[in-house]
């Protein structure tokens, strides 16, 4: 009999998490960039620190 | 030749140096302009560029171990050699015909008798010319805010990339070399440490002895290591495309109130100070995880700044690598701690002001780093240290933190364009209903 331990549990329920919080960035990055895309004046980001 | 010039013009406008589509008279010399063929900005927000390195990531699975060195570099040449043959011929030349001369010589010197004098001299001539060359180019390129798309703060356009973090990678390579007895170097590591693509403009700055101790370790990178790599690239767009665009448009609006009240400046300090953290939390999170697919960890960059209940604990927990290196560099083998309290801060809050130097020769930055400094040096004589983890719970420890926070959040405001920004917000605090 198998039995599982708590901490691979954990590890299930923490990687579960990370998906779904990966699924939720990429979602909100996607619907940014269209939202900006379909403006008939897109402003696109830019890093400040980005060549100083 | 007519056809180029405009090319060059509309990239250095899509590079983001002129935010406000002012050209200032944009003139480049023809042979710059010849050495321009640019296809992709080494920005992590350019797509192609974005591809590109997600390509070689890719293909770096079917390269074989002992080829894995000259591949980086190879990659890194390529890559530069796309967005900047400038950079690339300025960055790999220093590299190669002055940092590789000077630890070869370090090297040698070191291993004669009372040769410590002379290596000595060596390293204060090289971190000299390093120095003197960064300020040409400080003092000749241009800086833009892209939150500030009303304002201009643009001077004359030089197109090198990322010279000042070149800056400490090559004083950090010069240092390593003298303090410590170096193996031979690869000409390929020195070349491959200072272009590595997800750094090179913007940090982390990764030490010359861990980025070595990395490629020593060279490996294929796992399934694990590549999702967190897939991870922290996402989060980083997401601080960057999602929250600091948000915090962008909050400022820009905040701005744009003509008679501001107390409580508008204070969410306009707020939103300045979370826009530059995930500004550039976004960019070290992206930069990590291209890193972590090129089989490189890069060094963290932030470590919950927002908890910080002293200055100089906010300082080695924010833009980390810089603060590493300032105290690697300069505050350790000024004495340090060693000198004690008062002296120290004052050291540190000097420090403050080379840094705010570093960012920029105008008002507004050395502002900055003389507000930070001054901070430094107010946390020294008040003799307040950072709190213990056993302390740090309760109304005392919050409101350390919200002292602490205050502060740099007000430092922020050294980052608009100019003392005449700044000077309606001041009025604004006076306003409370």
């Amino acid at each position: 009999m198998v039995v599982e331990k708590p901490c691979s549990v954990r590890n299930e329920r923490a990687l579960l998490w990370r998906i779904f919080l990966w699924a939720s960035m990429v979602a909100a990055i996607s619907w940014t960039l269209v939202y900006q895309a379909g403006k008939s004046d897109p402003d696109l980001p830019e890093f400040v620190y980005v060549n100083f | 030749m007519q056809r180029l010039r405009r090319h060059v013009r509309t990239r250095s406008l899509q590079l983001g140096h002129n935010a406000a589509g002012r050209t200032s008279g944009l003139c480049l010399p023809a042979p710059y302009v010849l050495l321009l063929p640019i296809i992709v900005t080494p920005s992590l927000l350019d797509p192609r560029f974005i591809l590109l390195l997600a390509i070689a990531a890719l293909l770096r699975r079917f390269v074989p171990d002992r080829w894995l060195l000259p591949y980086g570099a190879a990659v890194s040449v390529v890559l530069m050699g796309l967005a900047s043959p400038r950079t690339l011929l300025l960055l790999g030349g220093m590299a190669l015909l002055v940092l590789y001369p000077l630890a070869w010589l370090l090297r040698r010197v070191k291993a004669r008798q009372a040769g410590d004098k002379t290596a000595r001299l060596l390293l204060g001539a090289g971190v000299a010319f390093i120095v003197v060359l960064w300020v040409v180019f400080k003092a000749n390129r241009s800086f833009s805010l892209p939150f500030m798309s009303h304002y201009a703060i643009t001077q004359q356009f030089v197109a090198v990339f990322g010279f000042s973090y070149f800056l400490f990678k090559a004083i950090n390579f010069l240092y390593l070399h003298y303090l410590a007895d170096m193996p031979e170097s690869n000409p390929l590591r020195i070349l491959y440490y200072v272009l590595f693509p997800s750094t090179v403009t913007s940090g982390p700055i990764q030490k010359y002895g861990d980025f070595c101790r990395e490629l020593a370790q060279a490996r294929h990178v796992d399934a694990a290591t590549a999702a967190q790599g897939i991870y922290r690239i996402t989060k980083g767009y997401f601080f960057k495309i999602c929250v600091a665009f948000g915090l962008k448009w909050a400022s820009d609006s905040l701005l744009a109130v003509a008679l501001p009240n107390a409580y508008q400046v204070m969410a306009l300090v707020v939103a300045l100070y979370t826009f530059l953290y995930f500004d550039f939390a976004g960019y070290s999170h992206i930069a990590i995880g291209f890193g972590l697919l090129m089989g490189v960890k890069v060094t963290e960059n932030f470590r919950q700044p927002f908890l910080a209940t002293s200055m100089t604990e906010f300082w080695r927990n924010w833009h980390i690598t810089v603060g590493d290196w300032f105290r690697d560099h300069v505050f350790i083998p000024q004495g340090g701690m060693r000198l004690g309290g008062l002296r120290a801060a004052l050291l540190a809050g000097a420090i403050m002001f080379a840094c705010g130097l570093w960012h920029g020769f105008t008002v507004m930055f050395v502002s900055w780093g003389l507000w930070h400094g001054a901070n430094i040096l107010l946390d020294g004589v008040l003799g307040v240290r950072p709190m213990p983890p056993a302390h740090r719970h309760g109304p005392r420890y919050w409101g350390r933190v919200l002292w602490t926070n205050s502060r740099v959040a007000l430092g922020a405001l050294f980052f608009l364009p100019t003392v005449a920004s700044i000077e309606p917000l001041l009025g604004g605090l006076l306003r409370w209903w």
